[in-house]
């Protein structure tokens, strides 16, 4: 696939950025056990909410790592904000999930959220106010005084996203937020982040699309340790349908017009799709397509039901460029 | 900026957003003012880890129960008219609060205050907050101390006291002053050990491990073999294998008893008899007998001075502290 790498409107420089990132490169081990994790990013994040989207392995938790301070960089810099990732500056500046989050199984939901305030300075009084308006807004006022041991897996996760909050960051980092969680706690942490992100920039690693596409403006597709696309989520959809010039074409009789449409020379392959009984075309030409393709079903006699391009997911675009770099990579 | 999906519902989100209620500290009491997050660590490590009822009676029974059974056991009857608690007590105590269950309580509680957060993946959380790793470590090791200060003291105390309401014993200050002083030597020894290998190593079992070995080998295994090393003699050589290898370079037990006699030299107390012989199997004296009288002659041994002896346990003790905060500094802490 051609013309991969759209960019953003990059800001002038890396103190405008929430999230900036120049050949960020992580490897673990030396010599022959050496594995390149990261492979020279440069990342840009605006205000918003950005996802970060790649396969297992492909870097996402490593970057973040690096994003926080919690393991080294190996090559390259990384700014939160113009503060220097990993100090502490940078880190009073963001909130953070980490993937499998780890708790103080014996404190209760409240002293946790309270204790995780504090180390960001806040007086006992505003933490603990914090707090508890936090865990009305997760629905868990009832479970406050619980310990986090007797706590369910979303009731973890949903405690792990407020403990990112209490401090009030500008940047909230969730690293693979809804993994392990069943369908149904799925959704309510999205309907919280999608709830949040009207307050806050919300940077997203995960691998579920699905998820990505309802709580993203933005997103960042990365494979083995590199960038492979950064664009609006809207923007990568609309050029992947456009790069694809896949049509579908309904008619009352798709049977007689799909050998038609074959002989054509613009078109270059067309199908009836089985479950729909609609008509698949990949074109050549898009500007002739448009225009001749209505004017043939009128001149062969038959009534035109719809005549649209499909609406890619962002599971197609991920699907697509993570396949073009896997052939790219096994090309001979 | 980009909105795709508004809020849904009625709650107000910004409520618990808002900047404005970020507040510095409104402490009250010991910590007034001091609300930076390695205060918040300390005191979390301090009163919700560390100093816990069940953990601070147990390492206190611990302490007290040998030295206290002896003080009680004894018959008043049995003790001299101007008996000195340091002779009548001084071998059980040194041997047994400060040398073995001390050293074991500091490692036992001090080992996994880091390994267990590195083991948990609680450290992971820790670290996103605005705290250096050096602070972590600072605070955890303050922490340690504080623990350490207050069962010593109560222990001593306690035993003291016991002493002193059994039977009116001579020399309760120099006793309490001399044991206290070393109890600090062997506590920023071993704390700062069992600090040192909990940021070295990544398993709470390994952090444990170290320190404890060197207990066992120091008060138990050298404890036994010592006398021979200090009496045997090897081939044609005068000298006992101990001096002909010079073997108390290596041996923490003898460095430790070294800066007890320093202690006592500063303080002006009297090594009593019975300790002589005590401290002739650690390396101390060299125990001779007066032909004549068969009496024991005890001449002190200068392979180290005192404060060589000090020196060398805080620079042994720093050193492993100091390669534990690099590792740590360095260390990938993620999943």
């Amino acid at each position: 696939m051609d013309n991969l790498n759209l960019t953003l409107s990059q800001p002038d420089n890396f103190r405008d950025a929430y999230i900036w990132t120049e050949n960020l490169t992580k490897i673990y081990g030396n010599g022959k056990k050496k594995t390149v994790a990261v492979n020279g990013i440069d990342l840009i994040m605006t205000p918003g909410v950005h996802g970060f989207l790649g396969p297992n392995g492909a870097g996402k938790t490593s970057t973040i790592n690096m994003l926080i301070g919690a393991i080294s960089i190996t090559e390259g810099v990384a700014y939160l904000k113009g503060e220097k990732a990993g100090t502490k500056e940078a880190r009073k500046f963001i909130g953070f999930l980490p993937q499998d989050p780890a708790f103080y199984e014996k404190m209760t939901g409240i002293e946790y959220l309270v204790y995780l305030a504090r180390l960001n300075s806040i007086s006992k009084e505003v933490a603990k106010q914090r707090a508890l308006n936090l865990l009305e807004f997760f629905d868990m006022n009832g479970d406050k005084d619980r310990k986090i041991k007797t706590y369910s897996m979303g009731m973890k996760q949903k405690i792990g996203i407020a403990a990112g909050l209490i401090h009030n960051p500008e940047l909230l980092i969730l690293d693979e937020p809804t993994s392990n969680l069943d369908p149904l706690v799925r959704k309510k942490i999205i309907d919280y982040v999608r709830k949040l992100s009207s307050e806050m920039s919300i940077f997203i690693s995960s691998h579920v699309l699905s998820e990505v596409e309802q709580m993203c403006d933005r997103v960042t597709i990365i494979n083995k340790g590199k960038i492979v696309l950064t664009d609006t989520v809207r923007n990568v959809k609309n050029w992947f349908s456009k790069s694809t010039n896949l049509y579908v074409i309904n008619t009352n009789s798709n049977e007689t017009l799909l050998p038609i449409l074959k002989e054509l020379e613009l078109i270059t392959n067309a199908w009836i799709d089985e479950k729909e009984h609609e008509i698949y075309i990949n074109t050549s030409d898009i500007d002739q397509f448009q225009k001749e393709i209505p004017k043939l079903v009128v001149e062969k006699g038959l009534t035109l039901k719809s005549f649209y391009q499909p609406e890619s997911t962002l599971q197609d675009v991920f699907l697509e460029v993570i396949n073009d770099e896997d052939d790219k990579e096994n090309a001979p | 900026m980009i909105r795709k999906m508004p809020p849904k519902e009625n709650f107000d989100v910004s409520a618990f957003l808002s900047k404005d209620k970020i507040i510095k500290s409104k402490e009250s009491g010991l910590f007034k003012g001091l609300n930076t997050p390695s205060i918040v660590l300390f005191k979390k490590t301090l009163f919700k880890d560390i100093f816990t009822i069940p953990k601070v009676s147990i390492s206190i029974i611990l302490m007290i129960f040998l030295p206290l059974l002896a003080i009680l056991m004894v018959p008043s009857s049995f003790i001299l008219e101007d008996e000195t608690l340091l002779n009548f007590i001084g071998i059980t105590y040194v041997e047994y609060t400060p040398c073995i269950m001390f050293p074991i309580i500091l490692t036992v509680i001090g080992a996994p205050l880091i390994a267990e957060e590195l083991k948990s993946r609680t450290m992971l959380t820790l670290i996103s907050k605005p705290i250096s790793r050096g602070e972590i470590l600072v605070t955890k090791y303050l922490a340690l101390t504080c623990f350490g200060l207050v069962i010593n003291f109560t222990s001593l105390s306690l035993i003291t006291l016991t002493a002193l309401w059994k039977y009116p014993f001579e020399g309760i200050g120099e006793f309490f002053i001399v044991n206290f002083l070393f109890s600090l030597v062997v506590q920023f020894f071993f704390q700062t050990l069992a600090i040192g290998f909990s940021s070295l190593v990544r398993k709470t079992r390994n952090a444990l491990l170290f320190p404890l070995l060197l207990i066992i080998i120091t008060f138990f295994v050298l404890m036994t073999f010592r006398p021979l090393f200090l009496y045997m003699q090897l081939g044609n050589s005068e000298d006992p294998i101990y001096v002909q290898f010079q073997l108390y370079h290596y041996d923490l037990g003898y460095h430790l008893f070294n800066v007890y006699i320093g202690i006592m030299e500063i303080t002006s107390v009297k090594v009593p008899e019975n300790m002589m012989f005590f401290f002739a199997i650690m390396g101390i004296y060299t125990q001779s007998y007066n032909e004549d009288t068969w009496e024991s002659i005890f001449t002190r041994n200068d392979y180290y001075s005192p404060l060589g002896s000090l020196i060398l346990l805080f620079a042994i003790a720093l050193g492993i502290m100091l390669l534990g905060y690099f590792i740590f500094r360095r260390r990938d802490i993620s999943r």
